[in-house]
């Protein structure tokens, strides 16, 4: 039985905005995230600094980001290694993760650009009530 | 949770997505594992790396879920350093998407080192040793109790007391066997009722009186 579960987070009009990121993605980084999920789930602590969890990050530096974490997973495109990032609310209390959106990290740079202002919002209006939780498939 | 269907489902997506996915799983099962146990056997990264003869470096690469580079002399040291053995095997999809589903941390954390399972084997084979001169004596201990019986039997005695009940009986000239005929009813004190349901009684001559034959015959209709 897994520790964690992994939710996906409707707004008030039932879209589901990480599944709207991951239909756009290659198959081979629907395969590199979902290869992901099984192994985090059982892994039962996240944030340990003795045991640490290489594909998870608590976002903690940037005041507007506190409440976000990322879930970290690398994908070879025609050899070259390209890492992407999935967004979401790490509830420690709950044993669950929320998936809000993902992008693909490159520098500083994120694609799509507005990856964090897409989640930010879906936070806010996650922390006011609205919308509903899923299970991820 | 994805069940075994809905994995299924996604693997049949395409060859392409099946590769990726199978690959990926195996990039992070193996950290996935060396993280997990080191955590079981409370190593740290520098003491895993001295049982290993590699550096802590190489462990800390060996825990990302994202390297994807181990050598397989690499994993091999480490498999050493934790007294275990690593094997890779090649499976059919259908075994991968239930290794997905029901893989768990606390199996691997179980895995038992070398020593441990030669301790374990030491205690079964005493638990057996124990269990097997135990069944020994208590054959002898029957074996001697026949024999005494057919002793006093062939010398023309008569059989010691098999519970409350003193019996008669004879050794077969031809078979060996021993014969203890039973009464056909049950007579004066050793009328228990409701004991001898599981007896089979053997024709014997002798006949119970009137009052016991009457009781006899009621509580068999009870039991029949």
């Amino acid at each position: 039985m897994a520790h964690w579960r992994f939710l996906d987070y409707h707004t008030e009009d039932d879209t589901n905005p990480f599944n709207q990121w991951y239909v756009l993605q290659g198959e081979e980084v629907q395969a590199a995230f979902d290869a992901t999920l099984p192994i985090l789930g059982e892994i039962e602590t996240w944030d340990d600094p003795n045991y640490p969890v290489s594909a998870f990050k608590a976002l903690t530096r940037n005041p507007r980001h506190v409440g976000l974490s990322e879930l970290i997973f690398e994908v070879t495109i025609n050899n070259r290694k390209r890492q992407y990032r999935a967004i979401g609310i790490w509830r420690k209390d709950q044993w669950d993760f929320i998936l809000l959106t993902g992008f693909e990290k490159s520098g500083r740079s994120t694609n799509p650009p507005n990856a964090f202002e897409v989640a930010i919002r879906l936070r806010n209006q996650f922390n006011q009530g609205r919308g509903t939780l899923h299970e991820h498939v | 949770m994805s069940t075994f269907e809905d994995i299924w489902q996604k693997l049949s997506k395409s060859k392409k997505y099946r590769e990726e996915y199978a690959l990926s799983l195996l990039k992070k099962m193996v950290p996935f594992q060396i993280r997990t146990i080191r955590k079981k056997q409370e190593l740290s990264q520098p003491e895993l790396a001295e049982k290993s003869h590699l550096t802590q470096g190489v462990i800390s690469r060996a825990e990302n879920l994202d390297y994807g580079n181990l050598t397989l002399n690499t994993i091999g040291r480490i498999a050493g350093g934790f007294d275990l053995a690593f094997i890779g095997r090649f499976v059919p999809f259908s075994e991968l998407a239930r290794f997905a589903r029901e893989m768990s941390e606390s199996e691997f954390a179980a895995i038992p080192t070398f020593e441990q399972e030669t301790s374990l084997r030491e205690q079964m084979r005493e638990h057996l040793a124990r269990i097997n001169a135990t069944v020994q004596a208590r054959t002898v201990v029957a074996g001697e109790r026949f024999a005494e019986v057919q002793q006093t039997l062939s010398n023309g005695g008569t059989a010691p007391e098999l519970g409350t009940m003193p019996l008669s009986g004879s050794t077969n000239a031809l078979s060996g066997a021993i014969q203890i005929p039973l009464p056909l009813e049950p007579t004066g004190s050793y009328c228990r009722l409701g004991v001898q349901r599981g007896i089979h009684l053997v024709e014997s001559g002798r006949r119970p009186t009137r009052r016991l034959s009457k009781r006899y015959s009621s509580t068999r209709k009870r039991y029949a």
